[in-house]
């Protein structure tokens, strides 16, 4: 999963990406306003966490931009204002949740976490398929009840498919999600991974679809 | 230190310093307080337009009315004795031309002066006529001086004057002032002479002039009285757009009007725009210190979340103190925010926020927040009513109202506004979740405002809506909802419809 972080006070900025990208995801970050919306206008995100007070361009007209763009990624927004107002304004100008500060960085793992369960389409936080479990909040992955040991990059990779599970995941889909920016898309460690989570779920569930990428999905 | 604490230790401070004046001289203070009690008195009156106006102005009536009587009074006693005087010479004439004197040297003739004054005794007006030369014999008198007789000055004393004749004053029959005017003439060719007196009142004219005096200072005293009586009603009317002034001063400062309003005289007008002026321009550098304090406070929640997020991440008894310290310099910015928004709401006019409007936003921002829930308003009974009261309080009442509900709802949330009575509205947020028990919907109210955000949604933002609603003297009350769980009741302030259109 592939997270944007806006925000334009150094430390902040630096704890927040610190504790995203242990949690597993990949943390693309921009500290301005209008690097932000680029971003935000070009690459993927999985989520968007995006400060209220930028400079350059304000949180809220990069948000009303992209979605005027239809750029649909699930937004959290980090406000120091917390009247009801203020949170009326920035969901009314299209975010998907918003924290107050300040805040614990657990709470904002918890909603980011939420915000991309919920835009696929998941209501629980425990991700299923088969006998493959994938708790959300503790990133623990089961199958029939035993823990499996993940690296984090296999991870990231279960995560997402499990996200998507159902519909073809390409292979540049995965790279866009799984890697930042400058990550090399030329390579084959996609194939690689997926070699070893199949090796390590000993259940076949992702399937290889010629010439459009994998599928996670279990027959029932 | 607690927000509390730094208020009591200032409060202690203040009053430490005022005991210390107190025993330092509580004589001189006592003298002071009398010399000032009677130089503000003073001082007051002074001050006063309509005493400076009413008393100079009465101190010029009195000088110019004062000067008018002396002068009237003056002419008229000149007036008075000439016409005196006159009289008393065309009387001699009279007197002369009626008195003759026959061959024997007798004095002759019975003249008639034409008043009756002369023919009642002692009155004050006589004649008399007397020989003035040794062969003029006889004695002609007015019946009012008959036989007696009224002295006569020495010619030394008084002598003839060129028209040869004198005027002096003597004593009359009754001990009143007379004036005696008199003449010798030659009455034939043989040098016989006779002394002519005519004699008047002068004790008449002394009452005549003092008569008119006392009715013309009576005169003028009435016309000092009104003088002085319209002054003061001219200035007190004069005055009265100043009290207005003041009376729509004290109105702004109790919040009860934002502006001075009403029609002032040309004199006053420009001191009334001056003064909303004043006001404007005072309100704007409130409004924007406190958009400073506000400003300064909320970019302060950014370090204090990389403050809080390193403590955590340090851990132990140095991330202990830092995340101590942290929760320390939360508390105190969401206390002066607090008291920013309370002195802004105390300072603000009149409010009408139409409820409905506010209730839709809020619904559509929770029903997006909460895409699993199905969020619910019956609108048909919000429709007319007006919360009286900011708009932004309204917000942070049903919002975390709204907000609550969600937390815990499992599908289904319900928003109902109804009036309750013709003062006040309720608004009954429900929802389908596991509701609280007796002793935990006294706890949530009770549970002071959510800071500690480790463990979300342990909070319940209950008692934001319980401290709001007693700012508007309205309730917040916790009761099962028809729905299975929760169901929160505010009571607020509605304006009804009749308040609503003024």
């Amino acid at each position: 999963m592939r997270i944007l972080v806006v925000e334009d006070d150094e430390n902040l900025l630096r704890q927040l990406s610190e504790a995203l990208t242990t949690a597993g995801y990949v943390v693309d970050q921009a500290s301005d306003g209008e690097e932000a919306h680029f971003l935000g206008d070009t690459e993927p995100y999985d989520a968007i966490i995006l400060d209220v007070g930028l400079p350059v361009m304000d949180g809220i007209s990069v948000l009303e931009r992209w979605r005027r763009d239809q750029r649909n990624m699930p937004v959290l927004i980090l406000t120091a204002r917390d009247r009801w107002s203020d949170k009326v304004a920035g969901i009314d100008a299209g975010a998907d949740d918003y924290v107050t500060k300040p805040f614990h960085i657990e709470e904002v793992l918890a909603r980011v976490r939420a915000l991309i369960r919920r835009a696929a389409g998941h209501a629980s936080s425990e991700l299923e398929c088969g006998p493959l479990r994938l708790d959300t909040r503790t990133a623990r992955v089961t199958v029939n009840g035993s823990p499996l040991k993940l690296t984090s990059h296999e991870f990231r990779l279960l995560d997402y498919l499990m996200h998507h599970q159902g519909s073809v995941v390409s292979r540049t889909e995965l790279i866009e999600h799984l890697y930042d920016q400058d990550f090399d898309r030329d390579s084959n460690t996609i194939e690689v991974f997926v070699g070893r989570l199949r090796k390590k779920i000993g259940v076949d569930l992702i399937e290889t679809i010629r010439g459009q990428g994998y599928r996670l999905h279990h027959d029932a | 230190m607690t927000p509390d604490d730094a208020t009591s230790a200032t409060r202690d401070g203040t009053d430490r310093t005022s005991e210390n004046a107190e025993r330092r001289g509580p004589e001189r203070r006592r003298r002071g307080l009398r010399r000032r009690l009677i130089g503000r008195w003073g001082g007051s009156i002074a001050r006063s337009l309509a005493v400076r106006v009413v008393g100079l102005s009465s101190i010029w009536a009195a000088i110019a009315l004062v000067a008018a009587g002396i002068l009237i009074s003056a002419l008229y006693r000149q007036a008075a004795e000439d016409g005196f005087a006159a009289l008393l010479e065309a009387q001699l004439y009279n007197l002369v031309n009626s008195v003759g004197i026959d061959d024997a040297g007798v004095l002759t003739g019975s003249p008639n002066l034409g008043d009756l004054q002369y023919m009642q005794p002692e009155s004050g007006w006589y004649w008399e006529v007397l020989p003035a030369s040794r062969d003029t014999r006889g004695r002609l008198s007015s019946p009012s001086l008959g036989y007696s007789a009224i002295p006569s000055e020495p010619l030394r004393e008084v002598p003839f004057d060129v028209s040869y004749q004198r005027s002096y004053p003597m004593k009359g029959l009754a001990g009143e002032d007379l004036q005696v005017l008199e003449t010798e003439v030659v009455l034939d060719d043989e040098n016989r002479a006779a002394r002519f007196r005519v004699m008047g009142n002068r004790s008449e004219l002394a009452e005549d002039i003092n008569a008119f005096d006392r009715q013309l200072a009576a005169y003028l005293g009435a016309v000092a009285a009104g003088t002085v009586i319209v002054n003061a009603a001219v200035i007190l009317l004069g005055l009265r757009p100043l009290r207005t002034v003041r009376q729509s001063l004290a109105r702004i400062r109790d919040g009860r009007a934002e502006r001075l309003e009403g029609e002032f005289p040309t004199e006053i007008a420009p001191l009334a725009a001056e003064m909303n002026a004043l006001i404007g321009n005072n309100r704007r550098i409130v409004e924007r210190a406190r958009t400073q304090v506000g400003n300064l406070a909320h970019s302060l929640k950014t370090p204090i979340a990389v403050l809080t997020n390193e403590a955590d991440k340090l851990g132990g008894e140095s991330g202990r103190l830092v995340g101590e310290q942290a929760l320390a310099m939360r508390r105190q910015v969401q206390h002066y925010l607090d008291r920013a928004r309370m002195a802004a709401q105390t300072e603000s006019v009149v409010f009408r926020t139409p409820v409905a409007p506010v209730a839709e936003r809020l619904v559509r921002v929770i029903g997006k927040l909460n895409p699993h829930l199905k969020v619910a308003f019956d609108t048909n009974e919000a429709d007319d009513l007006i919360f009286s009261g900011e708009r932004q309080d309204l917000e942070e009442i049903l919002g975390n109202l709204l907000e609550n509900a969600g937390k815990w709802a499992r599908s289904e949330i319900c928003l109902v506004m109804r009036p309750a009575g013709p003062e006040r509205f309720e608004a009954i947020v429900e929802d389908d979740g596991p509701g609280l028990s007796e002793a935990e919907r006294k706890l949530a109210l009770k549970r002071g405002r959510r800071l500690d955000e480790k463990t979300p949604g342990s909070g319940l933002g209950l008692s934001i809506v319980s401290d709001l609603a007693q700012e508007y003297q309205g309730s917040l009350r916790l009761e099962t909802a028809r729905l299975g769980g929760l169901a929160a009741i505010v009571s607020l302030p509605r304006l009804n419809g009749v308040d609503a259109l003024t």
